[in-house]
């Protein structure tokens, strides 16, 4: 479905993605796990069409990624902790339901109504637990076939943490959507992961099915993580 | 909704504050010129603040945008994961840009008016002075203010891509001095080339004499339609530019 073929990404002196292949399959939810640095946003981004390869080629379904192919059928939730702050929480699903012909907005008000969030508060007076709930309810409420998200949880207490994961189980639709998540905060979202591939200075290092580690190998994300990049 | 709509209302709303500002602080000098001219005795003097104040529009959309521009930087990537093309992006921030510009620029004429046709009186200066005039002088002025502004802004917008480009792919430093290096040079550059007589050849064209009255258009008796067209074009190919450079370079 999303393909990555010898991918080099180069940001002015520093090399991001190197000679970069990956293909990534449909309808799965799939953690990408690395230390910091080692190409995890990137990846992201690529597929979100916010940046583009300095050599080789990135592909959905066939299709060569540019903003405009990424806008239709990607939905991107970036890591940093933006968002119009003049906008209400209302007003925000307002914006992007206008913007996106494949928005949700029953579903958007379903999430709303699930993370307890005020339509009436603006975006600057939410916390930031409540403000990554928002960015969840905006990034799930696409109906697009590959939702990415970049640090979903980071900086957020564990109740919130929590809410997020249960909000993917209920609100993804996993016939037709693929996620794609890169974290840290592997643990969190360990038992609900497919496939889990792990990065390592820009070059895929290995991609597992998480039941193939789990099971035969006995190990957590975590400890196979470790075992790896030793 | 259009999509094009809903960027068109998120844009009124990030340029709200800013074009709010703008109109207190032209109220601010609007009373300093009143208390100016009153502590004076001179009524005359209100009318030059009035013609200062309508004037420094033609560096309104410029400013509007600088600051349009520099709020998005914080949510670039929210902007450019947008459906719609960057042409429409920016033709959102141009159209709410100028229309700020017509409210202020209307409110500061409508004073003026009032200023030089009661508060001075420019019918008792100037004898031959009739209404007619002042309506075509006035409508000559606006007109060609909103457009220079305008035609300011779609720079300001090249200026802002070239900026993204380079800061991006050569540095930050690096895209400040190809920024003010097309900033001081494009201009002169521009000069040299409508010197040419290859340009007058292709731009001046279709004269048309102005009606105006001699003592106060003495030195603008004519323009060329040609002038237009050459300055429509080049503010057509400067915002194909700056989108195509947003669109096909600008990495977040």
């Amino acid at each position: 479905m999303i393909e990555f073929k010898n991918v080099t990404k180069k940001y002015r002196n520093h090399l991001a993605l190197d000679d970069f292949t990956l293909s990534l399959p449909k309808g799965k939810i799939i953690g990408v796990v690395g230390e910091n640095g080692s190409g995890k946003s990137t990846t992201l981004k690529l597929i979100s069409g916010l940046i583009r390869p300095s050599k080789g080629s990135v592909t959905i379904e066939g299709e060569d990624i540019t903003r405009k192919v990424s806008s239709a059928k990607v939905s991107y939730l970036s890591e940093l902790d933006v968002y119009y702050s003049f906008y209400t929480v209302g007003e925000t699903i307002g914006y992007y339901a206008s913007l996106y012909r494949d928005f949700n907005r029953s579903k958007a008000e379903e999430i709303l109504d699930y993370m307890k969030l005020d339509r009436s508060k603006k975006v600057k007076d939410l916390s930031k637990g409540n403000r990554g709930r928002l960015k969840i309810a905006v990034n799930l409420s696409r109906e697009v076939p590959v939702i990415l998200m970049d640090e979903p949880f980071s900086g957020l207490d564990p109740m919130v943490r929590d809410s997020i994961v249960k909000g993917l189980l209920s609100f993804v639709d996993f016939q037709t959507q693929t996620i794609i998540i890169t974290t840290h905060e592997i643990k969190e979202i360990e038992p609900i992961l497919d496939l889990v591939i792990l990065i390592k200075d820009g070059k895929v290092l290995q991609m597992e099915e998480v039941e193939e580690i789990r099971i035969h190998q006995n190990l957590s994300i975590v400890e196979w993580m470790k075992k790896e990049y030793e | 909704m259009n999509p094009w709509l809903g960027q068109l209302k998120k844009e009124y709303r990030l340029g709200k504050g800013g074009a709010l500002g703008a109109l207190i602080a032209l109220f601010l000098y609007l009373g300093l010129g009143v208390y100016t001219a009153w502590r004076m005795g001179k009524p005359e003097t209100f009318f030059a603040f009035c013609s200062v104040a309508v004037m420094i529009h033609v560096v309104y959309m410029a400013g509007y945008l600088c600051v349009s521009y520099f709020l998005e930087h914080k949510t670039m990537h929210l902007w450019l994961q947008s459906p719609l093309s960057v042409s429409k992006l920016l033709l959102a921030k141009l159209v709410n840009g100028f229309a700020a510009l017509a409210l202020s620029l209307f409110i500061t004429s409508v004073v003026t008016l009032i200023a030089g046709t009661m508060v001075m009186d420019v019918f008792e200066l100037n004898p031959d002075m009739t209404w007619p005039d002042v309506i075509y002088i006035g409508t000559f002025l606006v007109i060609h203010i909103l457009l220079i502004s305008f035609y300011i802004g779609i720079g300001i917008t090249f200026l802002w891509a070239i900026y993204l480009v380079t800061t991006k792919t050569l540095g930050k430093i690096s895209g400040w001095v190809i920024g003010l290096g097309v900033f001081f040079f494009g201009p002169w550059i521009l000069a040299k080339w409508e010197d040419t007589k290859l340009f007058d050849a292709l731009f001046i064209w279709g004269k048309v004499n102005l009606k105006y009255n001699d003592f106060v258009y003495g030195i603008f008796k004519h323009v060329y339609v040609g002038y237009y067209f050459y300055h429509l074009l080049l503010a057509l190919i400067l915002f194909l530019a700056a989108s195509w450079l947003i669109e096909r370079k600008v990495e977040v």
